[in-house]
């Protein structure tokens, strides 16, 4: 039991004070009379026990005493430590992730936790309920609602995501909404590190539901396929997170007819990785990795892998602008810059920005050329118009002030202008030409700066029927071809998906696989991948930290016990008075 | 003496009453009252048959001559009462007025008697002195009113009851017993048994102020006893008070039963009444005056 005011005592006042009033009460008028005859013989009674005569003479004293010493002991507002049930508001964070798939015996590791969360959520029927799922953006499936019925619907209604837990994100989530206290959180999870409580937050108690037993897992932890010039070649490799030998075989196939390729027979030692390497496979867009064994976690036992020109490194000319290079490093590229001789020794692999003109005749891949190095430049003013093209669809560009432009190329597809004259022209190989120097404008000051290299950098390094690669439910803005059209997503079955109204609001599907995007009459492809750390099911004690406390409830702590000793003041009051009325007044 | 106690008009009022009794003990003296005996009035009382040794002059010659028969004439006798007042004077009788209504019960009484020409006797007694007073006749009315008046606030500690045996005169008529009672039944009843003894006519005055009827206190009391200065305390409430009241009705009630026991008259009296009421009122109507 605890104090939530021990500023409180100065009230103790008041009972010293009626103490201090009994010690210095003039205690009894003489008088002569006659004889003390009767009087000592209606005493006597009294006598029987010495302390039973001063209890029943001072009775009223200890009797406003206890009743003081009772308010000045509800003034303190005791409380005692609330268990969990008193808590009111109750917030379930769910683990989405794709490990929480995990079978453990009949059903998941998500099923089972829904089943608990049931339980709890009707055991504290009338209580507030919140309920978070993990993520990348933790969600708010219900907040602080109290019906029953909703709150069942919600947790009825809960789905994995795929994606990665990120348990820190969805723990401050939960932090700021319990900022008020007196919140009991629970985690259902498959493992949660106890340092992450390491800041206890007061009033919040947290208890974690993991997957105590250890479940059997076989993995595809990576698979990885390159085109050479004897075929296609592809690698698996597997993991073993249980301690005895495990056997199976690996499929390959060709996702998009569904043809078995290839298949191999392994057998893996307790807790260890192999490699195994498929080689003279038939030239592939989409190729899957099948993973036949026993084991508790089968979404793993999967893997695709699109085939196309994936290179992600930019060679930034050294005689370009600075900010150019800075560009690309802020879209998360690789860059590095280099002279023309790296740039020729590169070209295949890398993504050129250059302003040398003889690129654009050279190698197979598309550049992005900015200024020319064989001409000069023309003064020009007004607006720039863009043409409607997948480049303009994030970036705008109208802004931008061009104060002078490159002759054009001829024949070139011209997709904006400034005041009629070419400023971004497009070649038929598809090589992007901004006819000006980034020193000529004040395009760095504009936020489309980035976002039209990335989306330069997109068009040209990306091979146009892929769309890419996702994690479950990862937000990617898409280059669309600008059309009014909506974008649709498919399953490889052509099962319907989800709609998105364009390419920035584009959410990759939640299961792993491979999907048809159709834009604009045009068909790509995309797969959704798990993140290596979703493949590893992982385990451990459950516990639970921290109490409801105190400071912050204090509501509570005086529902608890203030009102009880209330009671007991009042029929002391009622005692007292009964006690005054028999013996009528003092003095 | 700015007021008397016991003023000249009161005498006037008591001079109709004499004390009657029924007790068969007189005195040796000629008196007033007529004994059941046969003796020198002029009262006729019976005729009886003549034995030898009877006095010839006594004999009714009317009768004998009617009937052959010796017939003696009696009368009835007068004969004096010895009246005996005594007075408590412990220290209790001096609160509240007791002591000038138990003089003043004393005066009268003994004035009625002296009235009567019977013999009065009266004895208090404080630590030092015994008072002692004996008279016979109307004319020490006056003398007898002085000697009472005289007396001294009552000093005595020591208890009445124990006392009381050794200032009673022998062959006393009736024995006047002036007291507030205040003292324990048991030192009563060794005084009532030796009592009837001493006189078969016994009276016993209780005197009750109005203080200690109804006591007035409220509070916390340190209440003193004024004779053995016994320290009581006390906080006044009505259940207390309450147990006092009953406490002090028993404890006269059982006073009462205890004299009727002994054959002991007793009359309560409160100062409040007044003398005159008891005198006029109350001793006529319990018989003990005429």
């Amino acid at each position: 039991m605890g104090f939530e005011h021990l500023g409180g005592m100065w009230t103790a006042i008041f009972p010293l004070a009626v103490l201090l009033y009994y010690f210095f009460r003039k205690k009894y008028r003489s008088a002569t009379i006659s004889s003390t005859l009767f009087w000592e013989k209606s005493m006597r009674e009294t006598k029987v026990s010495p302390y039973l005569k001063n209890l029943q003479r001072n009775a009223l004293f200890y009797l406003q005493m206890a009743a003081l010493l009772l308010l000045v002991f509800i003034l303190l507002g005791p409380y005692l430590p609330k268990d969990e049930h008193t808590a009111a508001h109750t917030v379930f964070v769910v683990d989405t992730s794709a490990s929480m798939a995990a079978m453990d015996g009949n059903l998941s590791l998500f099923e089972h936790n829904k089943k608990k969360i049931m339980e709890l959520a009707e055991e504290r029927t009338g209580t507030e309920f919140t309920i978070v799922t993990t993520g990348k953006e933790p969600k708010l499936v219900i907040r602080e609602e109290s019906d029953e019925r909703t709150v069942l619907g919600a947790i009825d209604q809960l789905e994995l995501t795929y994606e990665q837990e990120h348990m820190a994100r969805s723990l401050d989530f939960v932090k700021s909404l319990a900022a008020e206290g007196g919140v009991d959180v629970h985690f259902f999870t498959d493992y949660l590190d106890r340092s992450v409580f390491m800041e206890s937050e007061n009033g919040i108690r947290w208890t974690v539901h993991t997957n105590d037993l250890p479940l059997e897992n076989i993995s595809i932890e990576k698979f990885g396929v390159v085109s050479t010039t004897k075929g296609t070649e592809a690698i698996v490799k597997l993991s073993n997170q249980k301690s005895s030998v495990q056997a199976g075989t690996i499929l390959i196939r060709n996702e998009i007819t569904g043809e078995e390729l290839t298949k191999q027979e392994f057998s893996l030692d307790g807790l260890s990785d192999t490699l195994l390497s498929f080689k003279e496979l038939p030239e592939l867009s989409a190729v899957k990795a099948v993973l036949e064994t026993d084991d508790d976690f089968s979404l793993d036992n999967e893997a695709f892998v699109l085939l196309g020109n994936e290179s992600s490194e930019v060679i930034v000319d050294q005689q370009l602008h600075e900010l150019v290079k800075k560009a690309f490093e802020a879209i998360g590229l690789d860059v590095t810059s280099g002279s023309v001789n790296e740039m020729n020794i590169a070209r295949e692999q890398a993504l050129l920005v250059t302003n040398e003109t003889k690129f654009l005749n050279e190698g197979t891949s598309p550049i992005l050329l900015i200024g020319r190095n064989d001409s000069v430049t023309d003064q020009v003013s007004g607006r720039v118009d863009t043409a409607n093209d997948a480049l303009f669809t994030i970036a705008q560009v109208e802004d931008v002030y061009v104060s002078g432009l490159y002759p054009p190329f001829e024949n070139y597809e011209t997709i904006a202008s400034v005041s009629g004259k070419p400023f971004i022209q497009r070649s038929p190989r598809g090589d992007i030409i901004i006819l000006t120097d980034i020193g000529l404008t004040d395009w760095p000051l504009h936020p489309s700066f980035p976002l039209f290299f990335w989306s330069a950098a997109e068009m040209l390094t990306t091979d146009n029927n892929i769309a890419g690669i996702f994690t479950p439910n990862e937000r990617k803005a898409l280059l669309t071809s600008g059309g009014s059209e909506s974008i649709e997503v498919f399953t490889i079955d052509d099962k319907y998906i989800a709609t998105y109204p364009d390419g920035g609001s584009f959410v990759a599907p939640a299961k792993p696989g491979i999907y048809k995007l159709l834009d604009n009459g045009k068909e790509e492809l995309l797969t959704v991948q798990l993140e290596s750390s979703e493949k590893l099911v992982k385990h451990g004690a459950s516990y639970s930290l921290g109490g409801i406390s105190t400071l912050n409830d204090k509501e509570e702590g005086k529902n608890t016990i203030g009102w009880l000793i209330l009671l007991p003041v009042l029929l002391l009051l009622l005692i007292e008075w009964e006690v005054q009325r028999r013996r009528g007044y003092p003095n | 003496m700015t007021e008397e106690l016991f003023p000249d008009r009161l005498t006037k009022r008591l001079g109709a009453l004499s004390i009657s009794t029924r007790s068969r003990r007189l005195g040796q003296h000629k008196g007033t009252h007529r004994s059941s005996k046969t003796g020198t009035s002029l009262d006729f009382s019976d005729f009886r048959e003549y034995h030898p040794g009877d006095d010839l002059r006594h004999i009714d010659w009317n009768v004998f001559a009617r009937t052959d028969k010796p017939f003696i004439k009696q009368f009835l006798d007068e004969q004096e009462m010895r009246i005996h007042i005594l007075l408590d004077s412990t220290k209790s009788m001096g609160t509240d007025g007791k002591w000038k209504f138990a003089r003043q019960l004393a005066i009268g009484l003994g004035q009625v008697a002296l009235k009567s020409g019977d013999t009065v006797s009266f004895s208090t007694w404080t630590a030092e002195q015994n008072y002692f007073f004996r008279k016979k006749g109307v004319l020490h009315r006056a003398s007898f009113k002085k000697f009472i008046s005289k007396l001294e606030q009552p000093a005595s500690d020591t208890g009445f009851a124990e006392q009381a045996l050794r200032h009673i005169p022998k062959a006393v008529t009736v024995l006047f017993i002036i007291t507030d009672g205040l003292e324990e039944l048991r030192k009563w009843e060794t005084l009532f048994k030796r009592m009837p003894g001493i006189c078969k006519d016994i009276r016993l005055i209780t005197v009750h102020s109005p203080a200690e009827e109804l006591p007035l206190y409220e509070g916390d009391m340190r209440l003193i006893d004024v004779e053995n200065e016994a320290a009581v305390e006390v906080s006044m409430t009505r259940r207390v008070m309450q147990d006092y009241s009953e406490k002090k009705n028993r404890h006269e009630a059982e006073l009462r039963a205890l004299a009727n026991k002994f054959g002991i008259q007793l009359m309560r009296t409160e100062v409040s009444d007044g003398a005159m009421d008891v005198f006029t009122r109350q001793m006529r109507h319990s018989g003990w005056l005429r």
